[in-house]
């Protein structure tokens, strides 16, 4: 083994006490628990508490989440085949644009991607141009979808 | 093998089901008395256990691998521990930047001269470190003889135990005696890692015995 300097064997003692702490926490009982923490000036039942309250709230969360990040990674997909396909071609109107996208959020395989697409920046601030590469996007996503 | 995210956010939520009231609370006191141990700060340590927490429940943020780290206060805890080294490296960045920089200046050529004084600064305070730390086990032996063998990468208590011909469970005792005295001195040096004066007590009386 090759002689380690002093930085490496500090470095290598203290990541010993970080992991023989974490062992001893969760050695602990429950009662051992609150004390350590009566110690450190936490009340343990008001602790106990705010984890489970904290818990809940973000398992739910978690949950609204879900959707988003499925929705993301499916976008994602459809647009890495996007960008292998080519453009549509058409020239639309604004209106002809808006009234397309209008109809895709009514479809319910392409409401949720299409609100993510939207979600930072509505319909009524893109630029013609955004609405049309937008627009491409969920037609491709249609196509995916059929 | 790598669990893929889908296979992790199956297992985490398996898991999630499995997990009552209780076992959230005393999730949350491990985590929280880890975390003050490690930032010597309740209000930090507080906020250390909400982010760790936050990151662990977003699907697109959390880390968890079950395949290498099964429990999951321990994977928390490593959470906790990145995330109070984060804390550190920002704060470090936010003092270091002198107040007279042009943030647009492009000429920005690095000293090298001043890097290896920073080096050298660095290497000398672990040096002290370690020879405080000696200083302060010398009336110890056992713990001394720890010291020694974990530098050399003797690091598990099963090796340390057969280097030294004593239990594990002595081996365990001491070697905390040993570490916590490591904290202490990083902290009376300025370093990041240390815990309050006083605390554990017990644990210390415990391993004088030991030696």
């Amino acid at each position: 083994m090759t002689k380690r300097n002093a930085r490496q064997e500090w470095d290598a003692i203290e990541k010993l006490a970080v992991e023989d702490e974490m062992d001893r926490i969760l050695a602990l009982s429950d009662a051992e628990l609150d004390r350590e923490l009566v110690d450190a000036g936490f009340d343990p039942k008001v602790e106990a508490e705010k984890g489970a309250a904290m818990a809940a709230d973000l398992v739910a969360h978690r949950h609204e989440q879900a959707w988003q990040a499925e929705a993301e990674a499916k976008l994602a997909r459809v647009q890495s085949r996007f960008a292998a396909r080519g453009s549509r071609g058409e020239k639309l109107t604004r209106a002809e644009l808006e009234g397309r996208i209008a109809m895709a959020r009514t479809d319910p395989r392409l409401a949720q991607p299409v609100s993510v697409m939207f979600r930072n920046r509505p319909a009524e601030k893109a630029t013609d141009e955004e609405l049309e590469a937008m627009l491409e996007e969920i037609e491709a996503l249609a196509e995916h979808e059929e | 093998m790598e669990t893929s995210a889908a296979e992790k956010r199956a297992v985490l939520d398996a898991v999630l089901a499995k997990m009552d009231k209780d076992a959230w609370k005393k999730l949350r006191k491990q985590l929280l008395t880890f975390a003050v141990y490690r930032s010597r700060s309740s209000e930090l340590g507080e906020d250390l256990v909400q982010r760790a927490m936050e990151k662990l429940l977003d699907p697109r943020r959390s880390s968890w691998d079950p395949a290498k780290q099964p429990v999951l206060a321990r994977h928390l805890m490593s959470v906790v521990n990145s995330e109070l080294q984060n804390e550190r490296t920002s704060a470090r960045a936010r003092r270091d930047v002198p107040l007279d920089k042009d943030p647009e200046d492009k000429d920005d050529l690095r000293d090298e001269r001043a890097f290896s004084e920073d080096r050298a600064v660095e290497m000398d305070l672990h040096a002290r470190r370690l020879g405080m730390l000696r200083k302060r086990l010398e009336r110890n032996a056992f713990a001394l003889e720890l010291l020694a063998l974990t530098l050399d990468g003797r690091e598990t208590p099963a090796a340390l135990a057969t280097a030294t011909g004593r239990t594990i469970d002595e081996v365990i005792v001491t070697r905390r005696l040993m570490l916590r005295h490591a904290a202490d001195v990083a902290h009376e040096l300025g370093g990041d890692d240390a815990r309050d004066e006083g605390q554990d007590d017990e644990d210390d009386a415990e391993a004088e015995e030991v030696a």
